[in-house]
């Protein structure tokens, strides 16, 4: 039998590689990593131990397979300035049954009326986009950093989906809000689900999609139970910062004047799915 | 004082015939680096019976160098092909091509029907000159070309299946509008007898385990596996002479496979 910290301890026992490969470079990661560097040995020997004593089940496998790829593929950016394996990081990502079960559950439910307007924000990948348009025939847009649209590797993949899935997108940089004004509440569905746009922080996503949605838009976001050390740590990695609990999101999407809001939990990941009222 | 845009300079000798020669690092070099898959550019001496390659990456720094053999002396010449016609059936667009490269002191040329117009373009030390079987935009024409144009000058390849396979693309590709990595795939196809796919064995397994949706959904999944079984292949063995479409799409695959690090193109 598992048990509910295990993804906690599964990130735990990834630390003590991330911190060597992340010490071989002048990452600003290093930081974070090395300032739990002295609790390491005595959570990794803990979170072993109830690891040996638990049953992992394939969703944790995959999560520890694809994560300790992530801290190589990081790292390599970092060493080499080659961007493919984070990349390929971002994708395998969102292959783990966890993220592709959230995202399915969403499609699922969701409901947009005809040539809906849809945003994904910061994706190096923009697989949820492509997953809608095949479904919903949607106007695609992609919102993201500078550093994401500016990133030759990233830049050619947002082109790569655009091609092969027809997504005829249009690309927004999120640090120039005039660049996408014309956005304001007119989108049908914001979608917020990769490791980057959480890396935005839930404020910001909620403030976008608050400023974006139209009346009866749907907001779609992911976000990860991180306050717990383990996956606290490694999400910092890819800069994500803590997010509140479930309740607080929850209490916020109401003072928002979000509606008919769900949610899905799959490990240490929740899918938000809401209406602006 | 500096010429302009000039990044560094420095000395090479050539291994065959022990030339010094000098290579001056300028802007355009580093920018042709940064559009290429392998982050590299590459700058020609031709020496009598071959050609000296000095690769320099975007940083400015080499990164080794080749020697091509020339399969004439550049005082005789240039060494003129011409492919069969049969290579040529099917063109919808294209009736006939020449391609003259001083770099390698070459000239391949296929000529099937006659032509209702024609255009030439020049890059570096290349001529492309395509002639057309019906009418066609010329705007249009004109910037596909320079953009083959401009992946041949950097080939070193004297397989005629390249040159071939390039035009059989260029004939399927000129009624659409030229988008983000072109370059890449006229490069890969222009260079293909020279070009070598490296696996890197986790990140196909990881590949072939999780199946990234693009990769499997949009791309020819047997082309994928058979490409991340076999390492050490020539991307001119796994092009072939198939039709247009499939090289297109293998050509794609490819890239795609780069672009994840998958496999490494590597120039041999």
């Amino acid at each position: 039998m598992s048990y509910p910290e295990v993804f906690h301890d599964i990130a735990v026992t990834l630390l003590p590689e991330a911190l060597a490969n992340f010490r071989k470079t002048s990452a600003p990661q290093l930081l974070d990593l090395a300032s739990i560097e002295k609790l390491l040995p005595s959570l990794v020997t803990s979170a072993t131990t109830r690891l040996n004593n638990a049953q992992l089940g394939i969703e944790h496998k995959e999560f520890q397979e694809i994560f300790q790829y992530g801290i190589t593929a990081y790292s390599e950016v970092y060493l080499e300035g080659d961007w493919r394996p984070y990349l390929l990081f971002a994708e395998l990502f969102n292959k783990m049954a966890l993220v592709e079960n959230l995202q399915e559950w969403a499609l699922n439910i969701l409901s947009v009326p005809q040539s809906a307007v849809a945003v994904e924000v910061n994706p190096v990948a923009p697989i949820m986009l492509a997953k809608m348009n095949s479904r919903f025939n949607t106007n695609n847009h992609v919102l993201a950093e500078r550093w994401i649209l500016q990133n030759t590797i990233f830049r050619e993949a947002i082109e790569e989906y655009n091609r092969k899935y027809n997504l005829n997108l249009k690309a927004f940089t999120l640090e120039t809000p005039e660049q996408f004004s014309s956005l304001a509440t007119n989108i049908d569905v914001f979608v917020s689900s990769s490791l980057e746009a959480m890396s935005l922080g839930w404020r910001t996503v909620l403030d976008l999609a608050v400023k974006l949605l139209k009346r009866r838009g749907t907001l779609i976001a992911m976000f990860p139970a991180n306050a717990r050390e383990g996956l606290r740590t490694l999400l910092k990695i890819w800069k994500i910062p803590e997010y509140p609990p479930l309740e607080k999101i929850l209490r916020d999407l109401q003072d928002a004047r979000f509606t008919q809001i769900r949610y899905n939990v799959q490990g240490p990941f929740t899918l938000i799915y809401a209406q602006k009222r | 004082m500096s010429k302009q845009g000039m990044v560094r300079v420095f000395k090479i000798r050539c291994p065959t015939c022990n030339t010094v020669e000098t290579v001056e690092v300028n802007d355009k070099i580093l920018i042709d680096a940064q559009s290429n898959p392998l982050g590299l550019a590459g700058v020609a001496f031709p020496h009598d019976n071959h050609v000296l390659i000095v690769y320099v990456d975007r940083n400015g720094e080499e990164r080794g160098t080749r020697v091509f053999s020339l399969l004439q002396p550049v005082a005789k010449g240039f060494y003129q092909v011409k492919v069969p016609d049969e290579w040529l059936r099917g063109l919808r667009n294209i009736a006939g091509f020449t391609v003259e490269s001083k770099r390698i002191n070459y000239r391949i040329s296929g000529y099937l029907r006659q032509p209702s117009s024609s255009i030439k373009v020049y890059k570096g030390e290349t001529t492309l000159e395509v002639d057309f079987a019906r009418d066609i935009s010329y705007q249009q024409a004109r910037s596909w070309l320079e953009l083959l144009a401009e992946a041949l000058d950097t080939s070193f390849s004297f397989n005629q299946a390249d040159y071939v396979n390039a035009i059989r693309l260029l004939d399927v590709l000129i009624e659409e509008k030229p988008f983000e990595y072109i370059k890449q795939v006229f490069w890969l196809i222009t260079n293909a007898s020279n070009i070598t796919v490296k696996v890197h064995e986790r990140e196909a397994m990881l590949a072939r385990k999780y199946r990234p949706m693009i990769l499997f959904d949009k791309h020819n999944g047997g082309f994928i596996n058979r490409v991340m079984e076999v390492s050490n292949t020539k991307v001119s063995q796994l092009l072939g002479l198939e039709n247009p479409q499939v090289i297109y799409s293998y050509i794609e695959a490819l890239l795609s496979l780069q672009r994840r690090k998958i496999i490494d193109l590597v120039v041999e």
